[in-house]
């Protein structure tokens, strides 16, 4: 084997690249002493027949001896600290530590916010199912189009309600027309911050005085999925809501206003099983209906944002470490 | 190298300094600033960048003294020196061009310190000459295989050593010192430095 002694530099063909730094690598540990016993025996079989491979060998000896002759410099001037010069302690490792735990406290919010809300057995479990978020309009939506199979089921609500009598006083029966009629809603108003006001007795039996109790029923099913104030303005005139369209919607819209309270009572009576049969709210809500803010959602996307962001400080700093050492010192 | 006596007292020295005595620290600094500064200087080939990194060296390693785990203070010292020369190199490459040149003259001609001659004993292997050579051959190099190579064959470290102070693994270190030396002798051999020195080492 013959080695290219004096040319400089690195070699154009990658192979003889790898060569030159293999051979330079043998060298460098035969000279060290880190070669396996094997392995020294094959380097010294080579020096034996290869002149130039022992002047290559001379040539990095001289090397790595003259550099030990170059020997410790003596400093132009002293480092020492004065005490007015003297700097702070770095607060990177209380930086980072604190960044850590931070990570670590956010990760825990964000697994509560998901699992949290299961276990305590609130709105989740509908969640759960679809794998959505729930919010106020589809619970609403949902339990509107439930009360309205139902009622379809019963055989309408419109046909009961219309070939009933008018009655002279809908709300002198609040304990039949009022506790039955508005079963839909009152089965899940108590419970339920959705529940409208106008679903209880008291306001079916309220200043409008004629207010059915057929149309209260229906109407305590319409106004989950109707904006509050107006829900509760409607139940008080014994006017229906306009704004919804969901079947109990309809139904309620198609009650007249002298409907026999019994008759519509029966019929209040099936849409509350039914009501009843599909509601989950028998568990505290984490919904928050008077402004619509769905306090579980943002929670998890303001932990899922704090998670990230003290996750890539920390990934920051880690890696500050890790490539400068001990915090860029 | 330490004896494991002045490692001890290296050590109570520390344990001292992260109590807050800054007399302490001040010994520490005089009994390695010399190591810290030939290492920042063979780093970077400049009088002036390697006393500014050594004195950057040494606050950084007084504010970070309580980090300090008992590991080999040496070690631990050249490690915050050899980052503070990356970092000096760096913020000089920022630097406006007429700096640039001034630093590119500057390694070019090393400015050898008139108190560095070292001792040139008989069987010295380095006259004058090689000596001048092999350090403008050691600013040829790349800087990462000048550090390894400068802290294996100047200062004596072992692999290990030199990988803790780099951050490179082991196998790298093996590597860029054979690379080095490897580089050394080719760029003497170029110049014509190598071969007289081989023959009196022989004669």
């Amino acid at each position: 084997m013959r080695w290219d002694f004096f040319r400089r530099g690195e070699p154009e063909d990658p192979a003889a690249r790898t060569g030159s730094a293999a051979r330079d690598e043998r060298l460098s540990a035969y000279l060290d002493g880190d070669l396996a016993a094997e392995e020294q025996r094959v380097v010294e079989t080579d020096l034996e027949r290869d002149a130039g491979l022992r002047t290559m060998l001379e040539g990095m000896a001289l090397v790595r001896d003259g550099m030990h002759e170059l020997g410790m410099m003596q400093s132009p001037r002293s480092f020492t600290i004065t005490a007015s010069r003297r700097p702070r302690s770095s607060g990177l490792p209380r930086l980072e530590l604190g960044m850590r735990i931070a990570t670590a406290a956010a990760s825990v919010a964000l697994v509560a916010a998901f699992i949290g809300p299961t276990f305590l057995g609130s709105s989740s479990s509908d969640e759960a199912a679809t794998g959505q978020p729930v919010t106020v309009e589809s619970r609403a939506a949902k339990e509107g189009e439930a009360a309205g199979a139902a009622a379809a089921q019963s055989g309408t609500v419109e046909s009961l309600a219309a070939s009933a009598p008018a009655p002279n006083d809908g709300a002198a029966q609040p304990g039949v027309g009022a506790a039955g009629g508005v079963g839909g809603g009152l089965e899940t108003a108590p419970q339920s911050p959705e529940a409208p006001p106008a679903a209880s007795p008291e306001n079916a039996s309220g200043p409008a005085g004629g207010a059915d109790a057929g149309s209260a029923a229906a109407s305590g099913a319409a106004e989950l999925a109707a904006p509050t104030e107006e829900g509760t303005a409607a139940a008080d005139s014994g006017t229906p809501p306009t704004a919804p369209t969901t079947p109990v919607a309809e139904a309620r819209s198609a009650a007249p206003a002298t409907a026999d309270a019994s008759a519509a009572a029966t019929a209040a009576g099936e849409v509350e099983q039914a009501t009843a049969l599909s509601s989950t709210d028998d568990e505290p809500s984490m919904v928050d209906s008077s402004d619509g803010v769905d306090w579980v959602e943002w929670t998890r996307i303001g932990a899922a944002a704090a998670l990230v962001a003290l996750g890539l400080g920390t990934l920051g700093l880690w890696w500050r470490r890790r490539s400068y050492g001990r915090y860029g010192m | 190298m330490g004896t494991p006596a002045s490692d001890a007292e290296t050590l109570a020295l520390v344990a001292r300094v992260q109590a807050g005595e800054l007399g302490a620290f001040n010994t520490l600094v005089v009994r390695h600033q010399d190591a810290a500064y030939s290492l920042a200087y063979r780093f970077m080939g400049s009088r002036q960048a390697a006393e500014d990194a050594t004195q950057e060296a040494f606050l950084r390693a007084f504010r970070n003294i309580r980090s300090f785990k008992g590991q080999r203070f040496r070690s631990w010292l050249l490690s915050i020196v050899a980052n503070a020369c990356r970092d000096e190199l760096r913020k000089r490459r920022r630097r406006p061009q007429r700096s640039l040149d001034q630093a590119r003259m500057d390694w070019d001609r090393p400015d050898l310190d008139p108190a560095d001659e070292g001792p040139s004993p008989e069987d010295a292997v380095l006259t004058a000459d090689l000596r001048d050579a092999l350090e403008r051959a050691l600013l040829q190099l790349p800087e990462e295989w000048r550090l390894v190579v400068v802290l294996s064959d100047v200062h004596g470290l072992s692999y290990d050593e030199v990988a803790q102070v780099a951050n490179i693994p082991l196998g790298t270190v093996k590597s860029r010192i054979a690379r080095a030396r490897g580089r050394l002798r080719d760029i003497l051999t170029a110049t014509g430095e190598l071969p007289p020195a081989l023959e009196r080492r022989k004669g």
